[in-house]
């Protein structure tokens, strides 16, 4: 099997050289992928038809095959010669025009700017579907169609992928479509601009500027002929899965890239917090060999590699001997997701290249055959999956944001990860609120639409599939993690310099300190410096659990406790004379403003120059620099960052709220930008 | 022809697991060697006696001896290592040198389930609260499973408190377990506290010895003492390496799993009986129309549908190369409940496939922590213990019984229905619909099954809390969720036998439906041509022959004599237009008595018809492969009969009944019957064997 990761970074591939300008996504039927789906729906990629000749010879057959049975005329065929649905018992000779019919019962979707304002009005809005997702759908009904079961006319597709090309897209309503006989109404909005429909509108692109139109006018404008429609046509436009298939892509390939950023938001919660490699040693993995557990272990160890944060435990290591679950079970807790969303590509993957409408040419057969390939199950049944992976992500992200903003679990951090005072600031405390409002809307999207079906038309579709409705609500819990991710890594990042600030602290600190001890101390033999050891450490466990104080008061906390550390040590040998009792005192007033001052001069010179990067693994280190340099999302230096807030040293760039900088992330979490440090680096599987 | 099933098929590992558990059920022995566990196996400890044991390999045996002597070599060097000299979770920062203490102080503090008076003592009543502890079938398994793990030697579980875990097995011991209370993130450290508690002869866990009847429910403690067993000391690590893993959730996920696979094999057959039942078409699991959108369980589905129609006298289309029938009167297609059926299933058989790969998977691992590498003779901390895994495997499943639930769901509710049924009557009453209701209830009973359903359909995993001082920001409640499914096995099993008993009924039905047409047909064109001689000729003779066959079926809501009445007064009209055309004369006088004989040619047919019909019931000749034996299972071997009316209720009087010594029954009882026979698995491995026999058949004629 394909790790996930690998599977992902072929689409990536693909992706990148549709890119390059010129590029075609050619159409056989047979060979359409998520890649290409994702570059025609997101980007201005075109679409053509492979080998035309071939397959409009293919499409030549069946369509010779459809007449030919209808010229016999001894049979019928619903939806050709009799009505639809619960009404196939009526029959009709009026071939042509029951296939306009058809569109006229299925253009019943409710659309209010345009019904109230015209067409001027329509604007990207919450009533009609996306255009990403209806470029897909034109894009995947010309795929379907061009497998020659549906007979149509090769006219219907060079129509369609014209328009598509031309950037002329049908404005579809949102909601009306159970998915079941495929998704009739929205496709009828398709069907209405090949017809050429006056009161049917479409986007249209004029200099760079969307505009909305009538079909008949976009047509128009466009020199394009409308098409009245040949028997069959009608239904085969309207009765398939292209537009569950298309928002399931679209959706799907934004769980995997989502998937692929939660592990690496993952290390770098693992360096914040100073976890260990040893979580994801292969090891464990080849003890519960779960082909997901593994890829997710090996992962976070390539993420990590290089790192000084995460390393291997040290066997005398004092507290937590091994790390919460929020880190340490990564593996087992997102590997499962990513055997599910694998699962789910190869049910999407099948479906980009099915025969979905019914019913179905058999050229070699020289018959029809009645089925029901537009039951869009198999989209609804990925769709369940990629929603309920979403939410798995989204619980350990949460888990670790929560442990990064709580002192007595982040391992020193201040609390809120707040850089000044946390007497006067709350940095992340509004964030970490909003992680749970996210959360909390993610898990309730978790709820399963499948178990919501209702019988529909007559009785008819006692079963239905609810496609559509599935993958748009997926939609939406790909934008709540989308919001978590960006929320989190905002988190991360300021966690990491806090981190990567208090550990040049110490290093500074330690050696200040010990120049200190020895010039207080040297002198005394009651206490001599081959303690120093042991000294400092306890100024460093104090100062680790005093994070929630103001720097003044945690540097004379930290002092004093030195001080009643060394008084004690002293005691426990000999009464301690009245020189080492001034000199122990001496020591606690010059350690707190040793430590203070040096505390001040490290966040000072910290905030000029980060040393985080040299602290981090390959992977976490090019993930911070893009969100540092590329976004240009600064380090929140406290409450002196507020936009209101005179003073400091803050240019206006850094004054921002927290909300525009983390939307800042959101954005190149939505568009992809921010997988471009990472997919170089993530090494080959 | 349709596909052979590929060995990759949902239905050829439905077909090995089950083949597996029937020897496992003739030879009851199992041999743990942590590689080779299977969910059959995991079934066959749980619910048919299986006794197992530790392998006696000796790579097994050495492998999990040198992990002990690893572990041991570390705590001589003085290391660390988590939950052997330090405390547990959240409190992993506490140090301690009493290693053999600590293992105690483990099972103490999980030791916190809510058991009531009844689960500890056989001669309580449970008065307002039923059991709080788990069935001993689960039970029996987490034990299994626990030490399958633990034979990986992994664990530094050492062979005696092995052999103590299994011992509990061999002599009927299942330890009482509370139901509630595991996360399943540091595995299912509650539950399994209570099977440690039993190997340590706690006088406060209880054990249930034997079964059945002779269940006696007593303190670990004395039944160790009865079972000559020695009371066991957890050794370093001991209680950890038993308690920290996924082996309950795992153990109840196989066991609902088994069921699922089993209920998704049987949905197929119920949707090819419901297919007979209605008269519809084959034609909807055609080969070609599932190669045209080739999703692997779709075409599957299809074709396992399609051999299960083999041989059927009342599907239209069954032979794929055959040409298309010429005419079809009504709905040119099925209902999508039909033929949207692969479809509908397909996705979930895919589901059900990785759920099983992932359980398997889970079966024959390492999860408890820390690990012990012999080779490397090193110690790793990790986090197999969180079962997210199985969660995954358990949410699928429970959605893919939702949607093979709602598909039934439509499927009964359409054979009752006499807008959807084809010419059934309504409620498929044999007697009369004034007086008589019969599938009513079972219509409604469906719905209250459904909605429940679709309840449990709803993730688990978008509730987990916070737990354990924060340590376990997440936690999988694996166990929860297959739990959960657990109910679901059950609602879709009632739902299924509910459906079982409505769809015999349908072909019954609908087999006498058959038989009085077509005697109808011939008589009344007998009579016709008496009455009207050449005047008529025989294609005219025909329309009105159809006018009444037709009629028929529209009647069904109607009382036998007044259906009657009706059926011949549609063809009235025909009659009279078809004399029209004709040189003959007709008088007023001939078109009444033709009116009358008709009616009671009719009335007379459907009697008779009837009684000959109860009988000998000719239903099962009509059936195919997969019909047949579901129906001569249910008819049969279940000898659940043909509802005959109002007289099959239990305080009705009936001589004929009483005459026949066949008991009468509630509806509900014989829904019963079938349903306890579900759960045995007794009508899906019906299925599978004659699915398995139909394989070889065409396995031999395609060559």
């Amino acid at each position: 099997m394909h790790s996930h990761l690998g599977h992902l970074q072929k689409t990536w591939k693909l992706l990148e050289k549709l890119a390059e300008s010129n590029c075609h996504v050619l159409l056989d039927g047979d060979s359409l992928s998520l890649g290409a789906v994702v570059a025609v729906s997101r980007s201005s990629t075109k679409a053509s038809v492979r080998d035309p000749e071939r397959l409009a010879q293919r499409l030549e057959v069946s369509l010779r095959t459809l007449t030919g049975l209808l010229e016999r005329s001894e049979q019928v065929y619903a939806g050709v010669n009799t009505g639809c649905g619960g009404n196939a018992d009526t029959r009709t000779e009026q071939v042509r025009i029951l296939q306009h019919s058809f569109l006229q019962h299925q253009q019943c979707g409710i659309l209010p700017d345009v019904a109230s304002a015209g067409p001027g009005a329509v604007e990207e809005n919450r009533h009609s579907l996306s255009s990403e997702i209806v470029r897909g759908t034109m894009l995947l009904r010309c795929n379907s169609l061009l497998r020659g079961h549906s007979g149509v006319r090769i006219e219907i597709i060079d129509l369609l992928l014209h328009a598509l090309n031309e950037e002329i897209t049908p404005v579809i309503p949102l909601r009306g479509s159970i998915s079941a006989s495929g998704d009739l109404s929205p496709l009828a909005y398709i069907g209405g601009l090949i017809e050429g429909n006056p009161d049917i509108y479409v986007h249209v692109r004029e200099n760079g500027k969307a505009r909305v139109m009538t079909a008949e006018a976009a047509l128009q404008h466009a020199k394009i002929s409308p098409l009245s429609l040949n028997a069959k046509e009608g239904l085969s436009i309207v009765n398939g899965t292209a537009v569950s298939a298309a928002a399931a892509s679209l959706v799907l390939y934004d769980s995997h890239n989502l998937a692929i950023l939660s592990q690496v938001l993952t290390a770098m919660a693992n360096e914040a917090l100073v976890g260990t490699v040893d979580n994801y040693h292969e090891f464990i993995s080849q003890c519960r060999p779960h082909p997901g557990q593994a890829e997710v272990a090996r992962n976070i160890c390539s993420c990590l590699r290089g790192s000084r944060l995460s390393q291997e435990t040290d066997v005398n290591r004092l507290g937590l001997v091994q790390d919460r679950y929020a880190l340490r079970t990564a593996p087992q807790w997102i590997g499962p997701q990513l055997e599910d969303l694998l699962s789910a590509d190869r049910q999407v993957e099948i479906e980009l290249n099915s025969s979905t409408d019914n019913p179905l040419i058999d050229v070699s057969r020289d018959r029809f055959h009645h089925g029901g390939n537009f039951q869009a199950a198999s989209v609804t049944s990925a769709m369940e999956k990629a929603r309920g992976a979403l939410v798995m992500l989204g619980k350990i992200l949460l888990g670790q944001c929560n442990e990064l903003t709580n002192p007595s679990l982040s391992g020193g951090l201040p609390p809120n990860l707040c850089a000044d005072d946390p007497s006067i600031s709350f940095t992340i405390k509004g964030l970490d609120i909003h992680m749970t409002a996210y959360y909390s809307e993610l898990a309730y999207l978790a709820n399963s639409v499948a178990s919501h079906v209702q019988t529909a038309e007559m009785g008819n579709q006692s079963v239905n599939s609810l496609a559509l409705i599935s993958a748009r609500y997926t939609g939406q819990s790909v934008q709540l993690l989308s919001m978590m991710c960006a929320a989190h890594l905002y988190v991360l990042c300021q966690a990491l310099d806090l981190r990567a600030l208090s550990l040049d602290f110490f290093a500074a600190a330690k050696a200040e300190v010990r120049d200190l001890y020895g010039k207080i101390f040297l002198t005394d033999q009651e206490l001599d410096v081959s303690h120093f050891e042991n000294v400092w450490l306890q100024i460093a466990s104090t100062w680790m659990n005093t994070a929630q104080l103001d720097l003044t008061n945690r540097c004379e906390k930290v002092a004093a406790q030195s001080f009643a550390y060394l008084m004690n040590e002293a005691m426990e040998r000999t009464i301690p004379s009245s020189s080492l009792c001034s000199s122990a005192k001496l020591w606690k007033e010059r350690l707190s403003c040793v430590l203070c001052d040096l505390y001040n001069h490290t966040r000072d010179g910290f905030a000029e120059n980060h040393s985080t990067p040299s602290y981090l693994g390959a992977v976490t280190r090019s993930t911070y620099e893009f969100v540092r340099h590329n976004l240009a999302v600064p380090f929140h230096r406290g409450v002196s960052d507020h936009p209101t807030i005179a003073g400091g040293s803050g240019t206006s760039e850094s004054k921002k709220t927290i909300g525009s900088h983390v939307t800042r992330i959101y954005v190149a979490v939505k568009n992809g930008d921010i997988m471009k440090p990472i997919k170089p680096i993530l090494g080959p599987h | 022809m349709p596909h052979l099933p590929s060995p990759n098929s949902h239905l050829a590992a439905t077909s090995r697991a089950w083949a597996r558990l029937q020897d496992l059920k003739a030879n009851p022995s199992l041999a743990l060697d942590g590689k080779n566990l299977d969910i059959a196996a995991v079934v066959a400890v749980a619910y048919h006696g299986c006794v197992p044991h530790l392998s006696s390999d000796p790579e097994v045996i050495e492998t999990i001896t040198a992990s002990v002597r690893v572990l041991m070599d570390h705590l001589d060097q003085g290391y660390s290592i988590y939950g052997v000299n330090t405390g547990f979770g959240d409190s992993a920062d506490a140090r301690t040198d009493q290693a053999t203490p600590l293992q105690a102080a483990l099972l103490q503090h999980t030791q916190a389930g809510i058991l009531v008076a009844s689960d500890k003592d056989q001669h309580q009543t449970p008065a307002m609260m039923g059991p709080h502890s788990m069935p001993s079938a689960w039970v029996r398994a987490s034990i299994a499973v626990r030490a399958n793990a633990n034979a990986r030697g992994h664990s530094a579980v050492t062979i005696p408190m092995l052999d103590g875990l299994l011992q509990l097995l061999a002599h009927r011991i299942t330890p009482v377990v509370p139901l509630r209370g595991s996360v399943s993130a540091s595995g299912d450290l509650m539950p399994m506290s209570y099977i440690a508690g039993a190997i340590e002869g706690s006088p406060d866990i209880y054990v249930r010895v034997g079964d059945g009847p002779n269940r006696r429910i007593m303190p670990a403690r004395d039944a160790l003492l009865a079972a000559n067993i020695p009371r066991r000391t957890m050794g370093p690590k001991e209680g950890l390496g038993l308690l920290n893993g996924t082996a309950v959730s795992t153990a109840v996920a196989s066991l609902a799993l088994h069921e699922a696979h089993l209920l998704a094999v049987t949905a197929q057959a119920l949707t090819a009986i419901g297919v007979e039942a209605l008269t519809g078409t084959a034609e909807s699991f055609h080969p070609f129309i599932h190669a045209t959108r080739p999703h692997p369980g779709q075409i599957e589905s299809a074709a396992n549908i399609l051999t299960l129609l083999q041989g059927s006298h009342l599907a239209a289309d069954i032979h794929p190369a055959d040409p298309k029938p010429r005419t079809r009167p009504g709905l040119i297609q099925d209902r999508y409940a039909w033929r949207s059926a692969p479809q509908w299933l397909g996705p979930q058989l895919e589901d059900l496939t990785l759920a099983d790969k992932q359980l398997h998977t889970e079966l024959n691992s390492s999860t408890d922590n820390p690990l012990i590498s012999t080779t490397s003779a090193q110690i790793y901390t990790g986090a197999n213990f969180q079962a997210a895994s199985v969660t995954s495997s358990m949410e699928k499943t429970r959605l893919a019984l939702q949607m093979i639930g709602r598909l039934i769901f439509a499927q009964a509710t359409e054979l009752i229905d006499p807008s959807y049924n084809n010419g059934l009557p309504t409620n498929l009453i044999f007697d009369d619909v004034s007086l008589s209701f019969t599938m009513k209830g079972v219509d409604t009973s469906l719905a209250a099954y459904m909605a429940e359903l679709a309840w449990t359909a709803h993730p688990i995993s978008a509730h987990v809390q916070a737990a354990e001082m924060h340590n376990q920001a997440v936690n999988s409640l694996a166990l929860i969720s297959a739990r959960c499914t657990m109910q679901a096995v059950e609602l879709v099993s009632l739902m299924s036998a509910a459906y079982l008993y409505v769809a015999c009924q349908a072909v019954d039905l609908r087999a006498l439906h058959v038989a009085v047409l077509k005697q109808v047909r011939h008589r009344v064109a007998e009579m016709t041509q008496e009455l009207f001689g050449t005047s008529l000729n025989s294609h005219l003779l025909q329309t009105v022959v159809d006018a009444v066959a037709t009629a028929w079926p529209t009647t069904t809501r109607l009382p036998i004599a007044e259906r009657c009445r009706q059926a011949v007064q549609a063809a009235v009209p025909v009659l009279v237009n078809a004399a029209t055309t004709t040189t003959a004369e007709l008088r007023l006088v001939d078109v009444s008595g033709w009116q009358q004989r008709a009616t009671s040619i009719v009335s007379e047919v459907y009697h008779t018809t009837a009684a000959r019909f109860l009988e000998h019931p000719d239903t099962a000749d009509l059936l195919g492969a997969g019909s047949k034996t579901l129906y001569t299972t249910i008819r049969e071997d279940l000898q659940v009969p043909f509802h005959r009316g109002f007289i099959e209720h239990p305080t009705a009087q009936s001589e004929t009944l009483a005459a026949n010594h066949r008991p009468k029954k509630t509806i509900g009882s014989w829904i019963s019957v079938i349903y306890e026979a579900l759960r045995r698995g007794d009508v899906q491995g019906a299925v599978l064997t004659r699915l398995r026999e139909l394989e070889l058949e065409r396995g031999r004629s395609d060559y």
